[in-house]
């Protein structure tokens, strides 16, 4: 009993409870379902949004919001794509120009947030909509294809492949898939070893106090942002290897699947509470419904309603916790001395 | 101990517009010694110690030496550095994070470092619970303890700073006696190591059982600094009270019948077996200290939170409004304290302002407001009040302390209340205003309306108040006839009396 009470105190538990229970529950409906092969499949397809996610696990952290990681993942597969039809496919200067194209555009909207004080939602709604008005113009809505070899190649890399190819089925561990490890570990180390990462939590568990104990707080706000350009970037590079043309309209909403995965990862929209771990557990939860509906032959078009359901039902949660969390406190009204 | 004072004050002085908030204030805070604060609100307290922290700067001509060095520029940082460490109220802590976290982050941040050793977090943290003698789980996160632990992380952290002087602000006001034992051991044990403390308290009989000094401030001059032995409650109230500022009295003489009374009400942790009534024509002031359950207690009548037990009868008939809306059309009106935050739409105009309460009544064909007679309504309030400028679309936010108070007043008499609830009426307004408000008032009081004041500055409660509640700890402490009642009578129920541990000394 003890163990399982200690188990739950994990924000992180009840969604990988589910996540078991939906794997049990696919697995009898589809047996296709629990294999190698499905796995490897829709993870790879999913990279683009765990990596995605890592970013905006940053931003929610600080207590902001970021609803610009569909604009700049999009415009980072459009840079890439001109850059390579210019200049050719090194992947390691695609991977270079990506991410700095990400982090750019991340150090705007910090610097919106931080210095201007706009409120996170509206400055990365505006960024958001200019990003995509400004892609739209650029292309014409065209695709953008025959992207070298050289880089398309990249795509393709599989890990821990057998040599016996067999007929249509994937073999070994995708590239992306790696990638999006990787990225985890890294955040995982920032925000646990940095002085950042920590200074992150404080400002998202009470700003003043950061302020306080000497935390430079919009310094923190922009490099915050600034990271998750970068992940936005990796993101918009990973997406480039798995499709191997660019369509700038691919990823128009896709900001929300990218903060549902965040919140149903236990993170607390209201700052300060969260961590990779979840992250990237909601991103599976997420993959495996979207997965799911696809096995159990149900409609696509149910997919935004259900994973629309299911992200109230997580941010409700999270609300009512905090509520809860709030009568606990004990109330001190600061009282201004009067001048 | 060396015999040299930790921190000199000589002349401070602090002006913000329109108020002097410390007048040529000189004392010394001895190295090691426990020296209690206290002053009515207002009388500069705060002021000090963020001048203390380096969060306001004293005016030109001020003098602050620390540890024998004449201090120009106090910032917060240097503050810090030389080791004033300001406990707050709120304790400036993380809930999020750690216990371990919560101690020693600050010592990572002074080093200048940029990544983290947790190793050296936790023992960081274990030594200074260690030091205080404290068992404290490093491992759990803050907003998990008990608001006294939570306290002695806050105090564990000064220590990590190399604190020689604490500043405490109302450190005992959410503790049990139990953790009032505690805080006061360990306060005695940073004396013994020889840091010292500044102990902000309402509580006077506290003070006697910890400090060694107490300071006494009053609107915003130093009254005098003693040892306790040579003072005690009944010295220290008489200090504290006799502000300069005084109202002359304006008493009302007809009292009609009995318009509102309270039986017995209670809200378990605010307010407790509440009574009074409350005739037409008469102002009944409220007073106490902050955080003495006043306002949560006259927010009842207004429907903004329903008592536990106990009734409440307007002209006779028993009420129990469930909402503000309710209780305005019961004929209460009730006007907040923070009139800027819920009192105003300071955005919009002084006629719509004004209107607000009675916006229904303009909304004549098809649910279109008639903004002519919203107009013609707004300006008579506007002159019965004297609001100036006396333009009704101007914005509220435009107006001064005392207009945007009128305005509030209007606002609520438009809708004719029987009943008048007003929190700190004068609060922020310059003196010629309040004395406005306070005719204004009267006037109305005059004119048969039953007027409930709640204010902390006693000058304004004894100028026109016909009778006086004084509140403390969520319970009336005295009642006195206007004619009678004094600053020293009144100070005398309002300070706790709460036999604190141990006892006097």
């Amino acid at each position: 009993m003890n163990v399982i009470k200690r188990f739950y105190r994990y924000k992180e538990s009840t969604v990988a409870t589910i996540i078991v229970l939906l794997v049990i529950g696919l697995t009898i409906l589809n047996r296709t379902f629990l294999t190698f092969d499905n796995w490897a499949s829709f993870l790879k397809s999913n990279s683009v949004l765990g990596i995605a996610a890592l970013g905006t696990l940053l931003v929610i952290l600080t207590g902001n919001i970021d609803i610009s990681s569909s604009g700049q993942i999009a415009l980072v597969t459009v840079v890439i794509a001109k850059f390579m039809l210019a200049f050719g496919g090194n992947p390691f200067i695609v991977f270079i120009v990506g991410l700095a194209t990400g982090a750019l555009m991340g150090v705007v909207n910090g610097l919106l947030v931080a210095k201007l004080k706009i409120p996170s939602i509206i400055a990365t709604l505006a960024t958001n909509t200019i990003i995509n008005g400004a892609l739209r113009w650029y292309t014409n809505g065209a695709w953008i294809s025959g992207l070298p070899d050289e880089f398309t190649r990249v795509g393709d890399i599989m890990f821990f492949a057998s040599s016996e190819v067999e007929n249509g089925t994937i073999n070994g561990v995708p590239i992306q898939i790696l990638f999006m490890v990787i990225a985890a570990v890294i955040t995982f180390f920032v925000l646990r070893y940095t002085m950042f990462g920590r200074g992150i939590y404080a400002l998202g568990g009470n700003a003043d106090s950061a302020q306080r104990i000497g935390f430079n707080n919009d310094r923190l706000t922009v490099m915050a942002f600034t990271y998750a350009g970068l992940m936005y970037g990796l993101a918009g590079v990973v997406y480039t290897t798995i499709m191997k043309t660019v369509d700038s309209n691919a990823f128009i909403g896709f900001e929300m699947n990218v903060i549902g995965a965040v919140v149903l990862g236990g993170v607390s929209i209201s700052g300060g509470s969260g961590s990779v771990f979840g992250t990237m557990l909601g991103m599976l939860l997420l993959s495996i419904i979207k997965n799911g509906l696809v096995l159990t032959r149900i409609s696509t078009y149910w997919q935004s309603i259900v994973i629309g359901i299911i992200i109230l039902f997580a941010v409700s949660l999270d609300i009512i916790n905090i509520k809860r969390e709030e009568k606990r406190t004990i109330k001190v009204d600061i009282v201004k001395e009067e001048v | 101990m060396s015999n040299e004072p930790f921190v000199r004050l000589q002349h401070v002085s602090k002006t913000f517009p329109g108020v002097k908030a410390l007048d040529d204030i000189s004392f010394d805070i001895n190295t090691g010694e426990v020296l209690g604060l206290v002053g009515e609100n207002g009388a500069g307290k705060s002021t000090l110690i963020k001048i203390l922290s380096g969060v306001y700067s004293p005016d030109p001509g001020s003098n602050i030496i620390i540890n024998g060095k004449q201090v120009m520029n106090i910032t917060p940082k240097n503050s810090l550095d030389m080791g004033i460490v300001v406990i707050y109220q709120d304790l400036s802590l993380f809930p999020n994070l750690t216990v371990r976290e919560n101690i020693s982050l600050s010592k990572h941040i002074e080093k200048n470092r940029k990544t983290v050793n947790w190793k050296n977090i936790d023992i960081v943290a274990r030594n200074v619970l260690d030091q205080l003698g404290v068992q404290i789980d490093l491992g759990v996160k803050l907003g998990s303890l008990s608001v006294a632990k939570q306290q002695l992380v806050a105090i564990a952290r000064a220590l990590v700073y190399d604190a020689k002087l604490i500043i405490m602000d109302e450190p005992t006001s959410s503790l049990s006696k139990g953790e009032i034992d505690v805080l006061f051991k360990i306060i005695r044990q940073l004396r013994n190591r020889g840091i010292g403390v500044v102990f902000v308290s309402h509580k006077l009989e506290e003070l006697f059982i910890v400090c060694d000094r107490i300071t006494v401030l009053r609107d915003g001059k130093h009254v005098g600094t003693f040892p306790v032995s040579e003072v005690n409650t009944e010295k220290l109230i008489s200090l504290m009270v006799g502000r300069s500022v005084s109202f002359e009295r304006m008493a009302g003489d007809k009292f009609g019948e009995e318009i509102l009374r309270v039986e017995n009400i209670s809200l378990a942790g605010n307010y407790e077996n509440i009574s009074f009534s409350l005739r037409k024509g008469e102002i009944l002031g409220i007073t106490g200290l902050v955080g003495a359950g006043r306002t949560e207690m006259v927010q009842a009548l207004f429907g903004l939170n329903r008592p536990s037990s106990g009734s409440i009868y307007l002209e006779g008939k028993k009420i129990s409004p469930k909402n503000p809306q309710e209780a305005k059309e019961m004929g209460i009106a009730y006007i907040p304290e923070s009139r800027q935050t819920e009192g105003l739409i300071l955005r919009q105009n002084v006629a719509r302002n004004i209107t607000l309460p009675i916006i229904r009544e303009f909304a004549k064909k098809v649910k279109l407001l008639d903004f002519k007679e919203l107009f013609a309504v707004a300006r008579t309030w506007i002159s019965n009040l004297d609001v100036r400028p006396n333009y009704p679309d101007m914005l509220v936010s435009k107006l001064s302390g005392g207009n945007q108070q009128k305005v509030v007043l209007a606002k609520w008499l438009a809708t004719k209340p029987k009943v008048l609830i007003i929190d700190e009426p004068t609060n922020g307004i310059d003196v010629g205003a309040k004395r406005e408000i306070h005719q204004l008032l009267r006037g109305l009081a005059n004119e048969g309306m039953g007027i409930i004041m709640v204010s902390s500055e006693l000058p304004e409660i004894l100028a026109i108040s016909d009778r006086i509640l004084v509140m403390r700890q969520g319970r009336i402490a005295a009642e006195f006839d206007g004619n009678e009642a004094t600053q020293e009578s009144i100070m005398n129920y309002a300070v706790p009396k709460g036999k604190a541990a141990g006892g006097v000394i």
